[in-house]
């Protein structure tokens, strides 16, 4: 698994609403970016720009399409969203342990010095 | 191929908070000394087939601190980060980057003096903001104190148990591989 970083990390690019907006759009199914911004109340090129962000983040693809080839279609990809994922899912299992350790190491009984 | 785009829900799917909470029956000056010393630290967290190589901690506000660990393959991984808020023995609060770590997060800890199996003990409370709540801590100010409203508390004096404070987590249905957490959670 690659640490390479995007100039964006998904951790800051899924933060902001409208981009996990954009991302539960495109669960559905990829669109081009007339169809996305249609559904929110910005400009379009506001769309774009969150868009832009997602796309640094590799949270989407842009690919061309239409009858034309000319059109910008979106889609999502998901692997840093499983990274998301995999940071909590990891953390989850690790604290309970970690704590378990704390107290077992505060609760053991002083040592006895002469044995 | 790509998986289906379900496969990976990101609706409203984003856990932005670890929150676990351990009683001890020692008192919160000792859980503090267990938490800031490097003596201690290396002979806590030290776990499973896993040893502590190096540790260091510098307890004040800016200071730094680092673990790093090997288990039982010699595979090396160093967690590390400052002390952001050093108030002994109720607060403190600690940047956080496990090398394998895609963004670094926060680590605070609460402790609250109180009675345990008949003696002073402490609650301590350990919440692990993700990359994901500090980006949105950051990018939007209102937020943050709405995270802290999200926290369902689950006080209790078994074993400690995390609870994700957020969202369902309905994208941990489909993980990518975790052999790079493994080593975490060695008990």
């Amino acid at each position: 698994m690659s640490r390479a970083r995007a100039s964006t990390d998904p951790f800051t690019a899924v933060a902001d609403p409208t981009r996990r907006a954009l991302l539960d759009r495109l669960r559905e199914g990829a669109a081009p970016v007339a169809e996305l911004a249609a559904g929110f109340a910005m400009s379009r090129p506001a769309v774009s720009k969150h868009l832009r962000v997602l796309r640094d983040a590799r949270l989407v693809r842009e690919r061309r399409g239409g009858d034309d080839g000319r059109q910008r279609i979106y889609e999502l990809t998901p692997a840093p969203l499983r990274e998301i994922a995999r940071w909590t899912a990891a953390y989850e299992v690790f604290w309970p342990a970690h704590l378990a350790r704390l107290k077992r190491h505060l609760e053991r009984p002083p040592e006895d010095p002469t044995s | 191929m790509m998986p289906a785009p379900d496969s990976v829900a990101p609706r409203e799917a984003l856990p932005h908070v670890v929150r676990t909470v351990v009683d001890i029956a020692a008192s919160p000056a000792r859980v503090f000394e267990a938490l800031t010393e490097p003596a201690e630290l290396a002979a806590w967290w030290a776990g499973g087939d896993a040893h502590v190589s190096d540790c260091g901690a510098d307890p004040r506000p800016g200071g730094a601190w680092h673990v790093r660990l090997v288990d039982g393959n010699g595979v090396e991984r160093l967690v590390a980060g400052e002390y952001r808020v050093v108030d002994a023995p109720h607060r403190l609060e600690q940047s956080w980057q496990a090398d394998d770590d895609a963004a670094p997060s926060v680590v605070r800890y609460d402790l609250e003096p109180r009675e345990v199996g008949g003696t002073e003990g402490t609650r301590l409370t350990v919440t692990h903001s993700s990359p994901v709540a500090l980006a949105t801590a950051t990018s939007a100010p209102g937020r943050a104190s709405a995270l802290a409203v999200h926290v369902a508390r689950h006080p209790h004096a078994g074993p400690p148990r995390a609870v994700v404070v957020g969202r369902a987590p309905s994208a941990t249905l489909h993980l990518a591989p975790r052999r790079r957490a493994t080593w975490l959670v060695s008990a």
